[in-house]
């Protein structure tokens, strides 16, 4: 949408946020104006670009403000405005057999002119409901290929009793493994990556051992980090509970 | 008979008629570009590194939407509802 910039008449329509396990996120609806040509009419865009915040106070948009969910093509039913669904929470998904279902409205005839009245060659506009799904948690991975990638977090305590899961994509070749590190980086006997029975398959929770360790309940109360080695795999999400 | 509802037709020209000239509505990041240029920077606007930040984790899912929770990691990839 970089042309709607262009043009100018170009920010967001809508906010709506929601909390999602850890964080706030959040569906902006983004519009745009475009001169309509041999007209004085305007041709409008809404599109739907998500956001997330840590303190429901400062916001950020991800994935580089690229669509989260966007206009159809040419002249399908969406393909000039979409808001979202499901304002009863804010337009937040619903978690449905470990799918998020992203309920939004949309139309084709995004043509308007001054008065408020909204037309297109198709008539008035023609409002229908879309149904978006997206895997739990899978807002973003981080993915590794055939060369093996590392993920190291901030050091942190924890507030659950220990017990280590991953939301993980791996392919028949591929794994997920995790040391659990010193705040200085060192990896702990026992949590090494080499003595965990990690992940290798497609799971929405799998969780995470060791040969001598099933959790991590003695390091409560203790900054560690975690190392999360991947090869063929794309992780989604982490929690200790 | 009953009264039909009739929708008003103006359209840019007759509201101009009526109210004047609209200005052109467009930002024009050219007029000021020093202070754009900051605006629309993520990383001056939100300089602080929190990678070496410690942090307190509850029991809920920890997502890699943003680099709020690593220190290291690998490619970063966005999906979408389909």
């Amino acid at each position: 949408m970089k042309d709607a910039q262009t043009f100018g008449m170009y920010g967001i329509y809508e906010a709506n946020g929601w909390p999602y396990e850890s964080r706030w996120l959040g569906c902006l609806s983004m519009t745009a104006y475009f001169p309509h040509p041999n007209t004085n009419w305007i041709t409008k865009r809404n599109w739907i670009v998500l956001a997330g915040s840590r303190d429901g106070h400062t916001w950020f948009y991800l994935g580089d403000r690229h669509p989260f969910i966007p206009n159809g093509p040419g002249d399908s039913w969406d393909a000039h405005y979409i808001r979202m669904g499901n304002m009863s929470n804010t337009g937040a998904p619903l978690l449905e057999n470990d799918k998020l279902w992203f309920y939004y409205y949309g139309n084709y005839g995004g043509t308007t002119d001054f008065s408020g009245l909204e037309r297109s060659d198709k008539g008035r506009w023609q409002f229908a409901g879309g149904l978006g799904t997206l895997r739990r948690d899978g807002f973003a991975s981080l993915n590794a290929s055939t060369d093996p990638g590392l993920v190291i977090t901030r050091p942190f305590v924890f507030t659950g009793e220990g017990n280590l899961s991953v939301n993980a994509d791996v392919a028949d070749d591929g794994y997920i493994k995790v040391a659990v590190l010193e705040e200085d980086a060192s990896e702990l006997p026992a949590f090494e990556a080499s003595n965990c029975n990690g992940v290798s398959t497609d799971t929405i929770e799998g969780g995470i051992s060791w040969k001598q360790r099933d959790n991590i309940g003695e390091l409560k109360g203790r900054y560690i980090r975690l190392a999360f080695h991947l090869r063929q795999a794309k992780l989604y999400s982490f929690w200790i509970d | 008979m009953a009264n039909k509802k009739v929708y008003p037709m103006s359209r840019w020209e007759d509201w101009d008629r009526e109210h004047g000239t609209l200005p052109t509505p467009a930002t024009d990041y050219s007029q000021w570009p020093a202070g754009y240029s900051i605006l629309l920077n993520e990383k001056i606007m939100h300089p602080a590194d929190l990678s070496l930040s410690k942090m307190k984790l509850d029991r809920k899912r920890q997502l890699f939407v943003d680099d709020d929770l690593i220190h290291w990691g690998s490619p970063r990839v966005y999906a979408y509802p389909t």
